[in-house]
């Protein structure tokens, strides 16, 4: 996680993104099969964000790992699948590409 | 207008802010830039009086603010958006938007046709409870709030943090309209690099409680702000 300089610290005193780690790193010591993240990339400063996608990448080597985000730059650099829900239905499914390219995902969540 | 002169702040012993010098003109987009931790929130703290000032002085259009908790920055003119939109959960949409009211007169005691022109999902979404609203439909009603109260500055923490792309666009829309009308001076503090910096004419970029850079658009390139910001 990148935090064993921090191991002494108080939880309340790391960064946003440091805490962030500590929360995934929580669930990690229950050795999970499943990894649910919500959101990981809000409030995150760039480089925090890079830390991020290579550290979820490397979980999802040895467990599934399924990532809730609206940070598209974040998502290309997951490089996996995607699923777009629109009011509790799968709109489009696929490669971040093939769902980027769907005129229902444009209009409903992507605009322009 | 809004001025910062010297502006200090302390949680208990420790220092956030070292004396901010910043102007924010009405007509304008004044960007806050930095890393997390810097004291960006905290400034707006300062200035909304969520967190007293320990030092320094706050001018709005040229007339000195004294320490007055947050409601009288309100009455003042000053509308926050708050990192995390703070929304009632128990209260409807209508009611939220209704809060406002207490800084109005009772004959403008309604909600303006326009609020609804700008975020048309607030006018279904009406009689729903807050809470029950998805975090975009939250933050247009917290930008719709603030708004309510015709202030003068508006404060807005992280308008896009956790937001899809579209309403992202959309609340860029309603910002870029608000600055146009010219009476109104706005402060964004934003992590998204190019949202911010479209949208800005002038940018401070906050480092350990201290303004580290800052310039107009005009004399900063994107570049030149990206490295100010070391990223």
């Amino acid at each position: 996680m990148g935090l064993s300089d921090a191991l002494p610290r108080k939880a309340g005193e790391l960064s946003h993104g440091q805490k962030q780690w500590l929360e995934i790193g929580m669930l990690l010591a229950q050795e999970p099969r499943l990894l649910l993240v919500d959101e990981p990339a809000a409030g995150m400063t760039l480089a925090e964000r890079e830390q991020t996608t290579a550290l979820l990448v490397n979980l999802a080597r040895t467990r599934a790992v399924v990532v809730v985000e609206h940070d598209m730059e974040f998502v290309r650099r997951l490089n996996c699948k995607v699923t777009v829900l629109h009011e509790g239905a799968v709109l489009a499914e696929g490669s971040l590409d093939h769902v980027t390219k769907n005129q229902d995902v444009i209009d409903v969540y992507l605009g322009r | 207008m809004l001025e910062t002169k010297g502006l200090t702040l302390h949680y208990g012993a420790s220092q956030i802010l070292y004396g901010i010098d910043l102007v924010a003109k009405a007509g304008e987009v004044t960007c806050i830039m930095g890393t997390n931790g810097v004291g960006k929130t905290s400034f707006f703290k300062a200035v909304s009086g969520t967190h007293q000032r320990s030092g320094g002085a706050i001018l709005l259009n040229g007339q000195d603010v004294p320490r007055v908790p947050p409601q009288g920055m309100a009455q003042r003119g000053l509308g926050y958006v708050p990192q995390g939109r703070m929304i009632f959960p128990l209260l409807t949409v209508g009611e939220n938007l209704a809060t406002a009211y207490a800084t109005l007169p009772k004959s403008e005691h309604r909600v303006p046709p326009e609020i609804y022109d700008l975020f048309p999902v607030l006018k279904d979404m009406d009689h729903r409870r807050g809470g029950d609203l998805s975090g975009g439909q939250q933050q247009q009603l917290a930008i719709a709030r603030a708004m309510m109260m015709k202030p003068k500055v508006l404060l807005l923490d992280e308008p896009t943090e956790g937001i899809q792309p579209n309403i992202i666009q959309q609340i860029g829309r309603v910002i870029s309209l608000l600055r146009d009308r010219g009476d109104m001076a706005i402060i964004l503090v934003e992590q998204y690099f190019d949202f911010a910096y479209d949208l800005a004419d002038s940018f401070y970029v906050f480092e350990r409680g201290r303004v580290t850079t800052q310039g107009r658009k005009d004399t900063l390139t994107r570049e030149q702000l990206r490295q100010g910001l070391s990223i």
